[in-house]
């Protein structure tokens, strides 16, 4: 090579030597000059030039790749239940108000669009929002609510022709974020509000259709703003440039990332239309922040100031989302409401000077308050423990980056309603109790959860008394021991046996003592210390008498026992000691749920649900969570157990519990109180509602409550909150009644003092009489009632 | 005014009555019996029931004293439960019936679930969902649904009938 080129390095000079008209000083400087362009192309220019095609290409892979895939990871957002309103519903209108605003409805004298209503003393019209339900779309309704008291007295339409039903659409109650907490609801260009997209155009970009990613133009100007007031005033980006940074880059202030965003917005307009660069800009902008989890697109934004769906919005609000985007903590309208006030109306001046709203709009948005609800319309973590209970139950079916970045929508059975009543339940009895007992103050702790009668639906669960706070969850977690709310388990196992055990069987209620493991002696006794002699089946059990559980355990036998608590849903391990027959054994308020959910269930079986249904980002659903049941006890053992419940609540250790609910409501329940006193349980039903209460204190202390002064004062403040049916206590097949005589246990007749009609599994009733004492008071009382009934 | 001597005499006429009613046996008919107040528990008395350990102390009892008052009522079966909203569970039920029949089993399911939020013992949810199982080819849950829908039905009721054959369909399966 160097022998080719050596001739051709002597040739040059010769050519120039034979022209004889340069000099050869200027022939030196031209070959000098080639020679530095020669070295530049080929050592400086050429690499540039490799280099930016390089990178080019690389940007421009890295432009496509993100813009036309999948854009953003997109949070699960977590719903609550639909509200199905209909006539004879138990409701208040505060309540319905309290729903309405909870999902940003506007308060307004004639509803006329989606999310309006107008409530006067005694009935509400409101215009309902469309919504995809799981069994189908629903479009926007009108309809008229009327009460009447505590209920719902008609539902019409505001014609007044009555309707069966109105349903309102689920309330956000949370989210699932991925690490980098960005929360968005993504919206499409044909979904925003009027004035929106020329409200960014106008007050962001207002070249925004004319340049191709970067504009001079505007970048001169701000050059000329900024250099006149000394400092950095005005930013020359354009839309596209903004989103490049959002988007691809950091917000890092250098020349090469400045660079490099001038270079992609120009790629990114090469490929991409202007409305699909609106549409990515109105969903990446940051507009906010809460707490660690950043507000990021005009859709999330709107239900984050103002708790409405964003094509809801009026001009004096699209205002001020558009104000926002020039610095959303500068301008936070909760934290500097008259800065964001001013800046708003900067934006509705500049809208006005473009012609894009008219003076009188603009006068009329300019004079309007900035709308902002007091609190944040999506609190990240509002009911952090039962958000706890569905990503458990969630995490059976995706995986973790499946739920922070999926968009997935969870329909849950969350009542927010329900849960107001818990949470203020749980906390005034546990101050009061604190008071009442002298107390440090926060030492008790306690939770508690509300499930659906029949379906298993959990309506609202507590997992502490503070409110909101997602701390340890002790309806989940806190394995505690039950004491005698295992107490309907034993009877349960023993009225399985009719030929040997009625309601009406005696037991004696007297010392015992057993053998227990390691040679231990197992010696039971009663709360109160007193040994209570022979005392049948559901006076023992209204009563939470100790012995004569134990001993009718022992006869009925521990491994059945046990049974019978796998069979109500426990599935946790059991050590099968006689120990067990008094609730020697820990569980959680939820797994305590479960088994009183088979018993006020009637002995079906049904798995506790947190969620209704999985839905895709793009409203496609993914899952459904089903309704599930198995009949595991018989109606007739079930209707006993119901009779023995209710003696608790009438007569026994639940009877307070008719201090804060009405004497016609028929309950069952149960106490349960743990050695020392550590533990305080209450668990118990109406016909629609269970509802489980645990007290106790976090470090396992004794305490001086029981389960009926401890739990039991909170589970009847919670359940007078509710719209609760009373348990339907009919007698299935099967079942007898017939009179008894609760001293003897033996047959008795209705004239006779004392007896009492119970019930018993048809062929195991009463065969032999006790002598009968008549009840002449009684035998009046019921003649002279017969007497007045006739006339 | 003649009520006064009128009202007299029908205050008269009741306590001769209630006099006459302590010295006689009154019929006891056939007719559903009437519960009486239950005495209580005699055994809870220490004396009645000797027991072997000392009479403790009294201890604070389980419930507090304040907020507690004497046992309300009796216990004793319902005759018949109202059915709760009724045209709002019928509108729910017919549109799941709607849906079954088009083949929207799905469908069929969640309003039939919402019926049951509402009345959770109409037996026709149950119905409606043990069809819809069985037709989706899960017979165990529509078994299930059926014994669900009978614990909650009459018997000799229409409803009743029809969920005695979707049991007996289930077993066939």
């Amino acid at each position: 090579m160097a022998q080719k080129k050596a001739p051709k390095g002597r040739k040059a000079p010769a050519k120039k030597r034979s022209t004889g008209k340069r000099s050869p000083k200027k022939t030196q400087h031209r070959s000098w000059l080639r020679r530095a362009f020669r070295f530049s192309f080929r050592y400086l220019l050429l690499p540039i030039l490799i280099v930016t095609a390089i990178t080019l290409l690389i940007l421009d892979g890295v432009v496509r790749a993100k813009f036309s895939g999948t854009k953003w990871t997109l949070p699960t957002h977590v719903y609550s239940r639909t509200l199905d309103i209909y006539a004879g519903l138990e409701i208040n209108r505060e309540n319905i108000i309290w729903e309405l605003e909870q999902l940003g409805y506007r308060r307004v004298s004639t509803p006329s669009r989606p999310g309006q209503y107008a409530a006067s003393s005694r009935s509400i019209e409101l215009h309902t929002r469309p919504f995809v339900f799981l069994d189908g779309d629903k479009s926007s309704q009108r309809a008229r609510i009327s009460f009447s008291g505590n209920e719902i007295s008609a539902l019409s339409d505001v014609r007044g022709k009555a309707r069966p039903l109105l349903r309102l659409e689920p309330i956000k109650i949370g989210g699932i974020y991925p690490e980098r907490a960005e929360d968005r609801i993504l919206v499409r260009l044909e979904d925003l509000p009027p004035y929106l997209a020329d409200a960014i155009v106008a007050v962001e970009d207002r070249n925004f259709y004319q340049h191709h990613g970067i504009s001079f133009k505007a970048i001169t100007r701000a050059m000329w703003v900024n250099l006149r007031k000394g400092g950095f005033a005005q930013g020359g980006s354009t839309i596209t440039q903004q989103l490049v940074k959002n988007f691809y880059l950091t917000q890092e202030r250098t020349l090469i990332r400045k660079a490099r965003e001038a270079v992609m917005a120009i790629l990114l307009e090469l490929h991409y239309s202007k409305a699909e660069i609106l549409e990515a800009y109105i969903n990446e902008i940051y507009l906010g922040q809460s707490g660690k989890r950043s507000i990021n697109g005009f859709g999330i934004a709107s239900e984050y100031y103002f708790r409405q769906p964003l094509n809801e919005l009026d001009v004096h609000q699209v205002a001020l989302l558009v104000a926002l985007a020039k610095g959303a903590s500068y301008y936070n309208p909760r934290k500097n409401p008259k800065r964001a006030t001013t800046r708003r109306n900067v934006v509705l001046k500049l809208l006005n000077d473009q012609d894009i709203i008219d003076e009188d709009a603009t006068k009329q948005a300019v004079a309007k308050g900035l709308d902002v609800t007091e609190t944040p319309g999506l609190a990240t973590n509002k009911y952090p423990d039962y958000l706890d209970l569905v990503k458990r139950q969630l995490r059976e079916d995706y995986d973790d980056d499946d739920l922070s970045q999926e968009g997935l929508r969870i329909f849950t059975y969350f009542d927010p309603q329900i849960q107001r009543e818990v949470e203020s339940g749980l906390s005034n009895r546990l101050a009061r109790i604190e008071t009442q007992r002298a107390l440090e103050k926060n030492s008790l702790e306690a939770a508690s959860l509300v499930v659906r009668v029949g379906s298993g639906e959990v309506l609202a669960l507590a997992g502490g008394r503070e409110r909101r706070f997602a701390g340890f969850n002790r309806a989940l977690d806190a394995s505690r021991m039950i004491g005698s709310t295992i107490k309907p388990a034993v009877y349960l196992a023993a009225l399985e046996h009719p030929e040997q055990f009625t309601l009406g069987s005696l037991i004696e209620d007297g010392p015992i003592s057993v053998k227990a493991r390691k040679g231990e002696m197992w010696t039971p006794r009663n709360f109160d210390r007193i040994s209570h002699g022979p005392v049948n089946l559901y006076t023992a059990l209204g009563n939470s008498y100790n012995q004569a559980t134990a001993r009718l355990g022992l006869e009925v036998g521990v491994p059945e026992v046990a049974d019978v608590v796998r069979r109500l849903g426990y599935e946790g391990y059991m050590a099968e000691v006689p120990a067990l027959l008094l609730g020697g054994i820990a569980m959680t308020p939820y797994e305590v749920a479960g088994i009183y959910h088979t018993i006020a269930a009637e002995g079906f079986y049904t798995p506790l649900r947190a969620i209704n249904a999985v839905y895709s980002a793009d409203n496609e659903p993914l899952n459904r969570y089903p309704f599930k049941v198995e009949q595991r006890f018989s109606p007739t053992s079930m209707h006993l157990l119901h009779y023995a419940l209710q003696v608790v609540m009438r007569e026994g250790t639940g009877r307070s519990a008719y201090a804060q609910l009405p004497d016609s409501l028929v309950l069952g329940g149960k106490t349960g109180t743990s050695n020392d006193q550590r533990d305080s349980w209450f668990s118990g039903f109406s016909g629609n509602y269970l509802t489980v209460v645990w007290m106790g204190r976090d470090d396992n202390g004794p305490t001086p409550i029981t389960g009926g002064s401890g739990a039991l004062q909170a589970w009847s403040e919670i359940m007078s909150g509710l719209d609760n049916q009373s348990i339907p206590f009919a007698r299935p097949e099967g079942v007898t009644y017939a009179w008894h005589d609760p001293v003897t246990g033996l047959g008795s007749e209705q004239h006779c003092n004392g007896s009492r009609y119970v019930p018993f599994a048809t062929g195991s009733e009463p065969v032999e009489y006790a002598s009968c004492q008549r009840n002449f008071e009684s035998d009046v009382v019921d003649w002279v009632r017969r007497w007045l009934k006739l006339n | 005014m003649r009520t006064t001597p009128f009202s007299l005499r029908n205050v008269a006429l009741l306590a001769l009555l209630l006099v006459l009613s302590a010295c006689t046996p009154i019929y006891q008919g056939p007719s559903a019996p009437i519960i009486l107040m239950p005495s209580p528990p005699p055994a809870t008395d220490p004396n009645t029931y000797p027991s072997p350990q000392p009479r403790p102390q009294p201890q604070p009892g389980p419930y507090p004293g304040p907020e507690d008052k004497p046992p309300p009522t009796v216990i004793e079966p319902i005759a018949s439960r109202p059915r709760v909203a009724p045209s709002a569970v019928d509108s729910l039920l017919d549109s799941a019936w709607n849906a079954y029949r088009e083949t929207r089993y799905d469908n069929a399911v969640a309003f039939a679930e919402r019926a049951q939020r509402i009345d959770s013992r109409r037996p026709e949810v149950y119905l409606i969902l043990g069809n819809c199982y069985l037709a989706k080819e899960q017979p165990t849950q529509a078994r299930q649904m059926a014994l669900k829908g009978i614990a909650f039905s009459s018997s000799g009721s229409a409803t009743r009938h029809k969920l005695d054959s979707l049991l007996a369909k289930t077993n066939a399966q």
